[in-house]
């Protein structure tokens, strides 16, 4: 019998994983439209206009916040499977799962901004 | 025991908020380059119309330039004509006005103005006949000096096609007269066929 914040950890841990996925399905669209423009001003030069470098400033705009949020939730998700595991040792009555409990719920205070 | 409840609830609202988020991040990343792309393919679009007008434009430049060219040799052409009779008569077409006096020498008159456009004249028939307003006799009239090689050539012409006709000079007349005779240029003639010509079958 492992601890009772098990559930919501696994919860918690299926949320993250979503949003990274969703990180991760976002990414090759950036990739491909990063591609097709570059290509096409590749093959299609507009002289004396800076929409190759507009085109690189908007993407990075997207892109960059992104790897960021991306950084921190797959770090988040680490340390969550880590206190999965030791939850799945503890016993219910362990005092530890108490602190286990108290790590989450600061951790989704936090993500809640109360 | 309420605390864990709230919690319970809050915790709740942590998987929808996270959900929600999802889908802003979704959404406000790929409808931005939605709107990019659409706005890169416009622009493309606006430059390549862009590119074409101003080919449009220098192909109409060069028109222009070749047009104003004409409108200047043309203009000085003018003022050479203006300024010089003999340059302006070496300029023009020869043209010959056939005038009749009935119907019946109609197809004649158009038959003389035929043969005489083949030759290179700008030869027109009267619309209607004159009647008693013209001649008794056929004449082939001309109105500057220089133009009686050219009539002589006309009554060739009209001879051969059975025509006999005298030739008229208008080249002596003052200027009153003249002007009585309205506008006519150099190289205009006339072929009169008189009352008295019949066509011959």
């Amino acid at each position: 019998m492992a601890c009772s914040v098990t559930d919501r950890i696994v919860l918690v841990i299926d949320s993250d994983r979503r949003t990274i996925m969703t990180y991760c399905s976002i990414y090759p669209a950036v990739l491909a439209v990063a591609v097709g423009v570059s290509l096409y001003f590749h093959y299609h030069p507009v002289q004396n206009e800076p929409l190759l470098q507009l085109a690189g400033t908007a993407i990075s705009a997207v892109a960059i916040p992104l790897v960021l949020s991306h950084i921190r939730r797959a770090e988040a998700l680490r340390m969550l499977r880590l206190k999965l595991r030791e939850c799945h040792k503890l016993a219910p009555a362990d005092p530890e799962c108490v602190k286990i409990q108290e790590d989450v719920d600061a951790i989704i205070r936090l993500r809640m901004g109360v | 025991m309420d605390e864990k409840a709230n919690f319970g609830t809050n915790f709740q609202n942590y998987l929808a908020r996270e959900k929600r988020l999802r889908l802003i991040t979704w959404a406000a990343t790929i409808l931005p380059l939605a709107v990019f792309l659409t706005l890169i393919s416009l622009t493309i679009r606006q430059e390549n119309k862009f590119q074409k007008l101003r080919q449009q434009n220098a192909g109409l430049s060069n028109k222009n330039a070749s047009l104003m060219s004409q409108i200047s040799d043309n203009q000085n052409k003018l003022d050479k004509m203006k300024s010089n009779i003999d340059y302006y008569a070496s300029q023009l077409k020869p043209s010959v006005i056939i005038s009749f006096a009935n119907e019946g020498q109609r197809p004649k008159a158009n038959a003389v103005a035929e043969q005489l456009g083949k030759l290179g004249y700008d030869a027109t028939v009267a619309d209607q006949p004159m009647g008693n307003k013209i001649s008794q006799n056929t004449y082939v009239r001309y109105f500057f000096g220089n133009d009686l090689a050219l009539a002589q050539k006309v009554q060739e012409q009209a001879k051969s096609l059975g025509i006999p006709a005298q030739i008229q000079s208008f080249a002596e007349i003052d200027e009153e007269d003249r002007e009585a005779l309205g506008y006519i240029r150099p190289k205009t003639l006339e072929l009169w066929l008189g009352q008295r010509y019949v066509p011959s079958s």
